[in-house]
């Protein structure tokens, strides 16, 4: 398990929780900063991670996910 | 004993039905970002990979929020007090118990204060007699209650009582040198006229 497998689920993790708990805190340019330094320290095509932790923010700022 | 094992077997069933909820989240985001890869690099990578995000992500998560529940001072989410707080724009919003109020006790100050004018025998309660100390305090003005004296020839104050900074506790009464009638008008209540001159 390396960095590489580590630092998405992580993010995501992250993200959700503080969506959830602390909307204020991680308002969608922080999701999109972390979206982005996400996939440049990942090796990833840019704008996935970006894409994925945005619409999680999203979806759970809309009330999904109970 | 048996309320304690439903509570416990509802806060179990709570955080449960939490992580299960992320871990729908994170194979989704997995699902999403495999297909986002392989559109943006138009090559097909092996689905493994995203299955085994997904499961790494629904792992992840209890321990997360148990730090991140530490981290905010709160139990993790589903354990009880902690809820999800719809609308909240910032996390030094007063909805956390961070809301200023006024303060349950008298400062500190005040009560010596109070305990020092007992001492000195001034009745500091509402509705005492105003007689003795207290009847002097009134007399005098007080610092920022200015003494207006009407006509020439008059009183002659032996002290100036604002020269004591609370209204004049040990000030001396007001001696009177003239002869002629004078009054001393100044800002009082109605109850309290001004002692004429004698």
């Amino acid at each position: 398990m390396d960095q590489t497998s580590l630092l998405p689920a992580v993010a995501l993790a992250s993200v959700w929780f503080w969506s959830l708990y602390r909307p204020g805190a991680m308002s969608p340019p922080v999701v999109f900063a972390i979206g982005l330094l996400l996939d440049l320290l990942d090796w990833l095509p840019i704008g996935t991670g970006v894409l994925t932790l945005l619409l999680t923010h999203g979806w759970r700022s809309a009330g999904g996910g109970g | 004993m048996g309320g304690a094992a439903l509570a416990a077997g509802a806060e179990s069933a709570r955080v449960c039905s939490g992580v299960a909820a992320f871990a729908i989240v994170a194979a989704g985001a997995a699902a999403l970002d495999w297909v986002a890869t392989a559109v943006l690099t138009w090559r097909l990578v092996p689905p493994d990979a995203m299955l085994f995000q997904a499961v790494l992500s629904a792992a992840l998560y209890p321990v997360l929020a148990i730090l991140f529940a530490r981290r905010i001072g709160r139990s993790p989410p589903g354990a009880g007090v902690m809820r999800p707080q719809q609308g909240q724009d910032s996390a030094l919003k007063p909805a956390r118990g961070f809301a200023p109020g006024p303060p349950a006790k008298a400062e500190p100050l005040q009560s010596i204060r109070l305990e020092w004018l007992v001492g000195k025998g001034v009745c500091v309660a509402a509705g005492c007699p105003t007689t003795g100390r207290a009847a002097s305090r009134d007399a005098y003005p007080l610092p920022d209650q200015p003494l207006q004296v009407t006509g020439s020839k008059g009183c002659a104050l032996g002290e100036d009582p604002r020269a004591e900074p609370l209204g004049g506790f040990r000030a001396k009464p007001l001696t009177l040198a003239g002869t002629a009638p004078c009054a001393v008008t100044r800002a009082a209540p109605a109850s309290s006229p001004a002692a004429p001159c004698s």
